[in-house]
């Protein structure tokens, strides 16, 4: 089996076994009740805490956790202090987690607009810029683009943005990047991170908003006090600290990982038929872990599909909206007979340069087969 | 006093000396329904009894009921010994305590002296004197308490009357192939047949890797669905993508979804066969595409000699939709998975086929037995209940 749809989820790295077994069976504990091993794993969560914000280089802002990457943008859009009915900007290709909720406070009387973007899905800065006003309280630039790795240059966005007007608050998404290529949250200058568990080897069930230091933000679920009283709910600590774990681990290793990925990029690319069957739309400033190809001819679900039967997954669009219609930014540069052929191939570091040469073969015969009855 | 479910039989009231079959093939439908539902079935002349369930899964019984073809309707009801003072009492308990109210009785039992509107304005007078907010009309009336004396010395007692799915109990009419594909029309076509005591088999042809998982899932789920309604289906899924990458290599464009409806008229037919379905049946309804024109039709049917029933061949597709709601099919069906017909489709498909030319075409596909024979050896068959 060939698993290159990393960018949807990964699997989770066996290092976390011992993690999970030990808070399901051993230190279950609830960590707000008040007896000495339920404290023990409140100061286990707290130690995950300031591990991740030590990996973001954001050690005196907060973190919160929360249940999915999903929840952590969706507490930065709906959490965020903002004027009522002023102006959002988003981007063009955010993913959904973004996308729709930015549709909800639309709904909701704010002024929601997107930037344009190029074939990578990267703000265009200039447009982006012209879209900032003075009634703007709130942006959100995803880091890097989940279906092209394409990455937007948050410093230099914030930054200006921030000149523009500065009361501005600015979050990213940054499920895709972090753990993959360097984030450094005071660098890039922004007011909420969004990352989650499962894009960097972690189970399922765990994300969290980086929030800087002196930035409010309000709770958009209640209950129980839990994290700083910003999002009640009985903490998942397994995933949590299996979290924590491997969010060292892949800032450790982050250089040595990223040149591995980039090798792999770098010799799909080289070995990829250099003709008009296939254009590679990822370019080299693509973050390595995620590219797309366009097929000729040939639709990317039928390519998927085929792939499958000789045990390679792949993606297509993103895994959370492969089933809707494609979207215009991904495919408007693009010639007629390559718009539905969408593929994304996306890595982790257990992929070898092996698994790209057996997946470059079967695509080349799977293509040439399926090319005979492609709609002419 | 115990509560019990009360079923009245629809339609095979007409059937007079058949009745015994029919009724054995309901009875036999309603116990294969309740199925891991805790409560006994008492089978009575032109009715059905349930009883011994826990008050919780009363709800779960009617709903199940409420889609058993050959029900003409339901009342959860009171049951209690012929006791005329006890029933008084339980009228007024089970019913509401204000609104305009009649009370009909049926007295089976003729050893009760009194005549049953007797008994009725008896049972009426005593709820008016336990509240002043009643008032009683026996032409316009809120609600309505039946009371209905058995032979045996019970009285069953109820307020609604819940309609059953009616038609005839499912089996009493043979055995259909379904061509299910995943579409809005085939899954009602199903259940209209159904409806007429029709088994269903189905048939759904599967393009790998043009249509995927997600597409076949789809698929089984709706089958699924319409199995609340007939039973377990068996659903053959048959492998089309070699017929479709033939058609493409010897066929005219404009002629594929022409060919492809004749390799699938032709495989339903001989599974048909294999499984004892006496039919085929299909969602088409005239002229709302190409392939469903009079003459497409006329092109596909003359592929098969068993008769194909097209429930819906007279109907607009706002009433196939109001019915796919119903039997909720429809929130399936608009998942936008491909199936096989949209994967090949032509960009103008011929509207009025001519029959003598499209055989004449055809006979390039020489190795047709071929490829249906070996779409047919792989077919993955599908159960949609487990036993």
């Amino acid at each position: 089996m060939i698993f290159f749809d990393n960018a949807s989820t990964t699997r989770t790295d066996e290092s976390c076994h011992d993690i999970i077994k030990k808070y399901c069976f051993e230190n279950f504990y609830n960590p707000s009740a008040p007896y000495h091993n339920a404290i023990s794993v409140k100061n286990d969560i707290k130690e995950a805490r300031e591990k991740i914000l030590r990996a973001l280089n954001g050690e005196d802002g907060r973190l919160v956790f929360t249940s999915s990457g999903t929840e952590s943008d969706n507490m930065a859009l709906f959490g965020a202090p903002k004027r009522k009915y002023s102006r959002i900007v988003i981007s063009a290709s955010e993913h959904p987690a973004i996308m729709n909720t930015a549709m909800e406070l639309s709904q909701r009387g704010y002024e929601v607009v997107a930037a344009e973007v190029d074939e990578c899905g990267r703000v265009i800065p200039e447009k982006f810029f012209n879209l900032i006003t003075n009634d703007t309280s709130l942006i959100s630039i995803m880091h890097v683009n989940n279906e092209t790795g394409g990455i937007n240059d948050i410093r230099k966005l914030c930054h200006i943005a921030k000149s523009i007007k500065k009361d501005i608050l600015f979050h990213s998404d940054g499920v895709q990047a972090f753990g993959k290529i360097p984030v450094d949250v005071k660098e890039l200058g922004v007011d909420f991170y969004s990352i989650s568990s499962h894009k960097i080897n972690a189970p399922k069930g765990c994300g969290a908003l980086y929030i800087k230091r002196g930035v409010s933000v309000q709770p958009i679920i209640f209950g129980g006090g839990q994290e700083m009283n910003l999002r009640s709910s009985t903490e998942n600590i397994a995933a949590i600290i299996s979290f924590a774990h491997m969010a060292m681990r892949k800032t450790q290793n982050l250089y040595d990982n990223l040149n591995q990925i980039a090798a792999l990029k770098k010799h799909l690319y080289d070995n990829l038929p250099y003709d008009e069957r296939v254009i590679k739309i990822s370019d080299e400033n693509c973050s390595p872990y995620i590219i797309r190809l366009a097929l000729k001819d040939v639709k990317g679900e039928v390519m998927l599909h085929a792939l499958e039967k000789h045990g390679i997954m792949i993606g297509t669009g993103s895994a959370c909206s492969s089933s809707k219609p494609i979207k215009s930014w991904k495919t408007a540069f693009l010639p007629q007979e390559y718009k539905n052929g969408l593929l994304r191939i996306s890595f982790c570091t257990d992929n070898t340069i092996e698994q790209i040469d057996y997946f470059i073969k079967r695509l080349n015969l799977e293509y040439s087969e399926l090319i005979k009855y492609a709609r002419g | 006093m115990e509560r019990t479910i009360l079923v009245r039989i629809g339609e095979i009231f007409l059937k007079g000396n058949n009745r015994r079959y029919f009724e054995n093939i309901l009875k036999q439908n309603i116990s294969e329904n309740l199925q891991g539902i805790d409560c006994s079935i008492v089978y009575e002349r032109n009715r059905i009894i349930i009883e011994n369930f826990m008050p919780s899964n009363e709800r779960r019984i009617t709903d199940k009921l409420s889609k058993v073809f050959g029900i003409h309707s339901i009342s959860p009801a009171m049951k209690t010994k012929t006791d005329i003072e006890l029933i008084k009492k339980l009228c007024a308990e089970i019913s509401p305590k204000n609104g305009i109210f009649r009370v009909t009785v049926n007295r089976a039992d003729k050893s009760i002296i009194k005549r049953s509107m007797d008994i009725a304005a008896e049972i009426g007078a005593y709820m008016l004197s336990q509240s002043k907010e009643l008032r009683v009309n026996l032409f316009e009336y809120d609600f309505e308490v039946y009371v209905d004396i058995r032979e045996n010395g019970q009285t069953y007692i109820f307020t609604e009357k819940l309609s059953g799915a009616g038609g005839l109990p499912v089996g009493c009419s043979g055995k259909g192939m379904l061509l299910l594909s995943g579409g809005i029309d085939s899954p009602v076509a199903g259940y209209c047949m159904a409806k007429r005591g029709v088994k269903l088999c189905a048939v759904h042809y599967h393009s790998f890797p043009y249509t995927g998982e997600l597409a076949k899932q789809k698929v089984i789920d709706l089958a699924k669905k319409l199995s609340a309604y007939c039973g377990n289906i068996q659903l053959y899924i048959a492998p089309f993508t070699d017929i479709q990458y033939a058609i493409r290599e010897k066929c005219p464009a404009a002629y594929m979804i022409t060919f492809m409806r004749r390799f699938m008229m032709r495989i339903a037919e001989k599974l048909a066969l294999k499984t004892g379905c006496s039919a085929l049946i299909t969602g088409e309804s005239l002229g709302q595409v190409a392939s469903q024109t009079m003459e497409s039709i006329n092109v596909t049917n003359s592929v098969v000699k068993l008769p194909v029933f097209r429930p819906l061949i007279g109907y607009d597709k706002n009433e196939i939709i109001d019915i796919a709601k119903k039997i909720d099919t429809f929130d399936l069906s608009i998942l936008p998975y491909e199936d096989c017909c949209t994967v090949f489709l032509p960009k103008n498909p011929i509207i009025k086929p001519d029959l003598i030319k499209v055989e004449e075409m055809e006979k390039a596909l020489d190795s047709m037995e071929d490829l249906i024979n070996k779409s047919i050896e792989n077919v993955e068959i599908i159960n949609t209940i487990d036993n």
